[in-house]
């Protein structure tokens, strides 16, 4: 199990050196002066020079890369190239806002999809089966960005109830849940459909099999049977579904959090690149990399934990 | 920068508001977005650098206004932007060409432990500049001499018609505490002012939120009309409008479609205001290309283009037709041209420079409302029989196109949309066109020697009237080269609360301590 977790990390460990070189060589490959491109039009040369001092652009890009790995292993992802802010703090600064809109976006969605999945399964081809089916694909189909524009066309415009913008007052655990409402909301509603249909699948699998038919035949009631032996497994798709869903979620964030004007990771990235602020477009990425990388071997640790027929594989 | 943590009081606090907002059926934005007191305004941008020496922009110049001491103010006389002492001298004159006294109030105070406001403060001050990234607004500037402890003389190298509006009264033109800044770093501050006097004073800034200034209550200038500014950071354009129409910022920047809906009926309590923008926009044609190098083909394509079916595809209808680069409010603003669409003129043109078949690239930023002009500039010029494509590009490449300093691309580059930025003086918005410019950013690349006398002429002439017809000659000039199709000073347009009257600067940034109540 150790070896298995080790060899997991490692994986992410790659993936994540494998995305910054692709970045790095992104960024590099971009036509144009990289000091001209961050300054824009009528930049003065002394300008132009700090910058490409500041930055190391003078160097060849061998020694560029491994000055920039050089500082990762330090845990330092450089300095804003404007507010002379470290990187790091600025992304710490945002990645609690990511982070919890996410848990609470992909919260309410399993607490809604899960649910709906299991009763969708167990009542098969009732209406609500059918019902649920048709607002599944619905919700899936409609971009985060749309649900949160007609949201707030609804909640904040029409009606008044809720606020548009920001992450609600500092220390306000409150205000802020009131300000996490319609993001939450808007970021999640893919999902409950996403966890329905998988959970319906799954358990719709699960529940045809020997194990269950021999709890039916002892005669455990129905809801035992589907929280204590049905659910236990069928619930194993869906960790490894929102191991995966980090990552979309990641990119949904960034509309949401433009729409709502919520700090965030993702917002902190876009911001970065609009203004050509380089070194936080670097480590804003290598963040997200690095949530989504770790998120995979965590579900297939979780998975085998739970599921001692893949634990006897390992 | 404010610690986190939830006291019992504060917890209680939300819990009564909450309640109180569902008993008594408040919406929750009329409690959120509080008037009187509190001042909301959408900034686009974060702050990055405060420091005058090495800003960007934005709500940072705001911010400077606000916090800042300078000498003097820019002050609209009639129609055209001129200076006026600040509330933060007692005298500052222009005693001749290139010598401008000044003498402090006394009992200014820095907040921390700078001291007062000094006359070696303004030295420190404005010296410095010279060594910033911003050196271009003091191009003359010799040097500062203290004359007593809050007197000085600055002394110029030669006379400079825009010392006050590009410099002494602009953002670059913000005191900071020469005692504090000394002790920084590289003498240089980023997002926390070393010291701060004025009306109001930084109090937070949430990186990625906000921004939140209060009144100074030392402050003894003329009175503010709000005890509280908040800069909420809204970077997306439209979220910012729908944050506006949902009342939780009381005055926003609005995007150029959104004014035209807004023109046809305003959200209830709410109002437009345009104001003249910094930018100037107009379609180059580089006029040593073998395409373009008849004059006779240039000023077809002059006449081809018809500009207000570009500013209504493109900027909504709510933009005017320039006539010039010099934007309105400043010396030298022009509001006629010497041609304009006639595409029957256009044709016979062409015919008589004996050109058919003629097919040129139209280079441009890929931003949706430049290509979409871009579409109508090529239907015009279809319909005189000269075939456009249309070459949309990222802004690396771009703005290398003119740059001989960056390969070839000018040999071939042959008629672009491109827009400029400038200071309110005409000067600022000129210099880019002169024959040193050629390969740098006149990449239409000709010269004039009329021009290049007047643009020496023009930097030190004092009288407004000879300068503005300096710069009108100069426009004039420029547009008898066909080079240039002018097409909009870009206005731009604020939504605001009828209870609030915006003020601005001469950028159009919203200077907040001239903000008034309705």
């Amino acid at each position: 199990m150790l070896l298995y977790a080790l060899q997991r990390t490692g994986l992410a460990i790659l993936i994540c050196i494998t995305s910054m070189v692709m970045l790095f060589s992104a960024l590099k490959l971009i036509p144009g002066d990289p000091a001209t491109i961050m300054l824009g039009a009528r930049a003065s040369a002394e300008m132009k020079a700090r910058i490409t001092e500041e930055l190391g652009l003078n160097d060849p890009i061998p020694v560029q890369l491994a000055t920039f790995f050089g500082r990762i292993l330090q845990g330092n992802l450089g300095t804003d190239m404007w507010s002379q802010r470290p990187v790091t703090q600025i992304v710490l600064d945002n990645l609690p806002y990511t982070l919890v809109l996410i848990a609470a976006g992909l919260g309410w969605a399993a607490l809604i999809g899960i649910p709906l999945g299991c009763y969708s399964a167990i009542r098969r081809n009732s209406f609500i089966d059918k019902f649920t089916a048709v607002i599944s694909v619905g919700t899936i189909s409609i971009p985060s960005f749309v649900v949160a524009i007609y949201l707030i066309l609804f909640f904040a415009i029409e009606l008044g109830w809720l606020p548009v913008i920001g992450a609600g007052e500092r220390g306000d655990y409150l205000d802020q849940a009131v300000h996490l409402i319609m993001p939450a909301f808007a970021l999640g509603l893919g999902w409950v459909g996403y966890l329905s249909r998988i959970v319906r699948a799954s358990m719709l699998e699960v529940m045809g099999e020997n194990h269950i038919r021999t709890a039916r035949a002892f005669g455990l009631p129905e809801y035992r049977i589907v929280k204590s032996y049905a659910l236990r497994i069928a619930i194993l798709p869906t960790i490894t579904l929102l191991a995966v869903a980090i990552g979309g979620l990641l990119s949904s964030a960034v509309f949401v959090e433009a729409i709502f004007a919520r700090p965030g990771i993702g917002k902190l990235i876009v911001d970065a690149a609009n203004m050509r602020n380089f070194p936080v477009v670097q480590g804003g990425v290598l963040t997200t990399v690095a949530l989504f990388a770790l998120a995979m071997p965590i579900s297939d640790i979780l998975i085998a934990w739970l599921d001692p027929r893949v634990r006897a594989t390992l | 920068m404010i610690r986190n943590g939830l006291s019992r009081r504060a917890l209680l606090k939300s819990a009564a508001v909450a309640s109180a907002v569902g008993l008594l059926g408040i919406k929750p934005q009329q409690v959120l977005s509080a008037e009187g007191g509190l001042l909301k305004v959408r900034m686009e941008a974060d702050i990055q650098v405060l420091d005058p020496g090495y800003m960007i922009g934005g709500s940072e110049t705001s911010i400077q206004y606000a916090c800042l001491p300078r000498l003097a103010v820019p002050v609209k006389k009639g129609d055209t932007w001129d200076w006026a002492p600040s509330d933060y001298v007692e005298k500052i004159t222009q005693d001749d060409p290139t010598h401008i006294s000044f003498t402090l109030k006394p009992g200014l105070m820095w907040s921390g432990d700078s001291g007062e406001v000094t006359a070696e403060d303004v030295k420190f001050s404005l010296e410095r500049m010279l060594k910033s990234d911003w050196a271009a607004r003091y191009p003359t500037l010799e040097r500062v001499d203290v004359t007593d402890k809050l007197s000085g003389v600055i002394i110029l190298k030669s006379p400079f018609a825009a010392t006050f509006l590009m410099g002494i009264a602009s953002e670059s033109g913000s005191l900071v505490p020469k005692v504090a800044v000394e002790k920084l770093p590289d003498q240089k501050f980023t997002t926390e002012l070393p010291g701060q006097c004025g009306p109001y004073s930084m109090t937070e800034w949430t990186p990625k939120q906000r921004v939140v200034l209060k009144a100074n209550p030392d402050w003894r200038g003329t009175p503010v009309a709000f005890q509280e500014v908040q800069f909420i950071n809204i970077e997306d354009t439209k979220a910012a409008e729908l944050a506006f129409e949902a009342g939780e910022v009381d005055v926003t920047g609005v995007l150029p479609e959104t004014a035209a809906r807004y023109g046809k009926g305003m959200p209830a309590g709410t109002k437009l205001t345009g104001v003249p923008g910094p930018y100037y926009t107009w379609i180059g044609l580089n006029t040593e290309h073998e395409k373009l190098k008849d004059i006779r083909v240039r000023k077809a394509i002059q006449r081809a283009i018809d500009v207000k079916s570009i500013l209504d595809a493109a900027y909504g209808g709510v933009a005017q037709p320039a006539h010039g680069i010099v934007t309105e409010g400043v010396t030298g603003h022009r509001t006629t041209s010497k041609y304009s669409y006639n595409p029957d003129q256009a044709r016979a043109l062409l015919a008589e420079a004996g050109v058919s078949d003629l097919s040129l690239e139209f280079k441009t930023l890929n931003e949706a409302y430049r290509v979409t002009a871009a579409q109508v500039v090529q239907a015009n010029l279809a319909d005189v029989g000269i075939k456009v494509d249309i070459i949309p590009l990222d802004s690396g490449p771009f703005w290398n196109l003119g740059l001989e300093s960056k390969g070839d691309e000018w040999k071939t580059l042959q008629m672009w949309w491109m827009r400029y930025r400038m200071s309110p003086d005409p000067s600022d918005g000129i210099q880019w066109f002169l024959k040193n410019q050629v390969g740098v950013w006149n990449w239409e690349r000709w010269s004039d020697p009329e021009f290049e006398e007047l643009w020496t002429k023009g930097l030190s002439e004092t009288d407004p009237a000879k300068r503005n017809a300096i710069y009108l000659r100069m426009q004039e000039i420029m547009e008898d080269t066909g080079a240039y199709v002018w097409i909009t000073n870009d206005p731009l347009s604020y939504a605001h609360k009828e209870s609030v009257v915006p003020g601005f600067d001469t950028g159009g940034e919203i200077l907040v301590e001239i903000t008034k109540k309705a």
